[in-house]
């Protein structure tokens, strides 16, 4: 496999408790049931193969813990994957910043810093608009109303007093309680900041979560036919407006 | 919403333990105040960032009354959430710490409780002494907000199906109850707020901050021995303003549990605040 070494970092010379370096291999996603005979790839029948560039990130310390942080040049959370302990993938295009911390406790290991790195082709210039949301596209998966609001607890200072309103607003939440699906003890709704650890969570959120955003507070519905996928609007009321063309 | 004021005012009699019985009752409190110089700001290191570090702008005093009085006409505060958390006009129920000495791990708790409400997980009630008991090796021993909010972010907290409430017992402490527990871990974000040292006002704009960003905090009081759930930022008088809290004396003390600090009591000790718990 192909790959070229496009970033390595090390961390404040002298005093540096980790290194990280990334790779930008091409990899194939897209088949199902890979099994390999001799020189041959058997693959299953609705296999729909992709090879398409990759971003590995690979950090060599000696702490116990290793957190990454993706982000757009836009300021927005890239999803990972951990591939095995310390080596982590980034499945898309574009030009991304990471923040890395290694911590381990018992032996004082704390470090921080950041790297840049590009997978595939460069995105172009300039700050272009962004996506319109995609109304006709489902971002949570399953039968009935379901809505995600995704959030960021440590910078709600910087949004309008009405705006923050809206994440905790009692008409909102009992028009989401009295609307949405019902599983278990679960009313399925959430309110989660982008940090949230989602791996004990119910798949169907844990995928949601993983829908892109462009900005911070996004909104994701769906009523299992249709949905929406975009920024948080501005007030109470044109939430509710939003909410009520999707859950009635 | 009717407020229980506590202020330099209010006689003992209402808040003091060994004076306050509830349903009969004694209860207890249990704070030992932090040790700063043992414990500093920022002690654990990147799991809890000291809120200066955050950047995240403090609320003015000149803001507070106007946010105060959208907040409550939205009916968007923590406690307007924790009253309508089961169902309109059902209450969240307040934790019970009995007569013993953890309300230091009742406080942070009933703050992960918060959270989850907040972000409208699914309801549990949480079991504060599992984290009390295996922090002073099953003794009743006292203890400050920030220590026992530390095991709830390395190990969370089980909850009362597994480990039941107010139960000291030593059969609880086993892998099934931790396993149980890291379900409500505080994870990788909350603040640990400055210390309240010279005018406290540092101290007082970073919780008013935390509180008006809807962000519950873990107060502990010296005046009152005590550590307790904070809500609400709260104008009790035009210009007078105090935290809305949430004690661990059932709902049958105070207002539905709750309560507001006024005055010189209206300045906490010490102060943590988790803002995030496993989803």
């Amino acid at each position: 496999m192909r790959s070229c070494v496009v970033w390595l970092l090390l961390c404040s010379a002298g005093f540096s408790q980790f290194t990280a370096t990334v790779e930008t291999p091409l990899a194939l996603t897209g088949i199902t049931n890979p099994q390999q005979i001799g020189s041959l790839l058997l693959v299953g029948a609705d296999s729909k193969p992709v090879v398409a560039p990759v971003g590995i990130v690979t950090v060599v310390t000696e702490a116990a813990q290793v957190r990454i942080k993706v982000y757009t040049e836009a300021g927005a959370r890239v999803p990972h994957k951990t591939l095995v302990p310390k080596v982590f993938a980034v499945e898309q295009a574009g030009k991304f910043w990471a923040t890395i911390t290694c911590v381990d406790f018992d032996k004082k290991i704390f470090d921080e810093d950041e790297l840049t790195f590009v997978v595939g082709p460069a995105p172009p210039p300039g700050p272009g608009p962004g996506p319109d949301p995609t109304p006709d596209a489902l971002p949570i998966a399953g039968e009935g109303f379901r809505v995600l609001i995704v959030y960021e607890s440590s910078t709600l200072t910087k949004l309008p007093p009405a705006r923050r309103d809206i994440l905790y607003a009692q008409e909102i939440r009992q028009y989401l309680d009295s609307k949405v699906a019902v599983v278990g003890t679960s009313r399925e709704w959430r309110l989660l900041d982008q940090d949230t650890d989602m791996r004990n969570a119910a798949k169907v959120w844990q995928d949601a979560m993983l829908q892109p955003r462009l900005s911070i507070p996004w909104i994701y519905i769906s009523n299992g036919k249709q949905g929406y996928s975009g920024p948080l609007p501005a007030t109470i009321a044109d939430t509710l407006d939003l909410l009520k063309k999707y859950g009635g | 919403m009717s407020k229980f004021i506590i202020n330099d005012d209010t006689p003992e009699s209402v808040y003091m333990p060994g004076q306050v019985k509830v349903d009969g009752k004694t209860v207890g409190t249990g704070l030992v105040p932090r040790d700063y110089s043992l414990h500093p700001v920022g002690y654990m290191g990147p799991l809890c960032p000291p809120m200066a570090g955050v950047d995240m702008p403090l609320i003015p005093e000149s803001d507070w009354s106007a946010i105060i009085k959208e907040q409550k006409a939205n009916k968007s505060r923590l406690s307007d959430i924790r009253r309508n958390l089961l169902g309109p006009g059902k209450p969240m129920p307040s934790l019970d710490q009995g007569s013993s000495n953890f309300c230091w791990t009742h406080s942070g708790t009933g703050a992960v409780m918060m959270l989850r409400g907040v972000a409208n997980l699914p309801y549990k009630r949480l079991s504060a002494f599992a984290v009390a008991c295996v922090l002073t090796g099953f003794k009743n021993d006292g203890g400050w907000g920030a220590w026992g909010l530390e095991k709830m972010i390395l190990s969370g907290v089980p909850d009362v199906s597994v480990w039941p409430e107010r139960s000291m017992a030593r059969a609880n402490d086993n892998p099934a109850t931790w396993q149980n527990a890291a379900l409500n871990k505080v994870s990788e974000s909350w603040m640990d707020l400055e210390p309240p040292v010279y005018d406290r006002k540092l101290s007082r704009l970073q919780v008013a901050t935390c509180l008006l960003n809807r962000i519950p905090v873990i107060g502990d009081f010296n005046f009152w021995r005590h550590s307790v759930l904070l809500m609400d930022w709260d104008e009790i008088e035009p210009g007078s303003f105090g935290p809305r809290g949430l004690n661990s004396w059932s709902d049958q003390w105070g207002d539905l549990g709750e309560f507001v600090l006024e005055g010189s009591k209206s300045n906490a000790d010490g102060a943590t605040a988790p803002r995030v718990v496993t989803g």
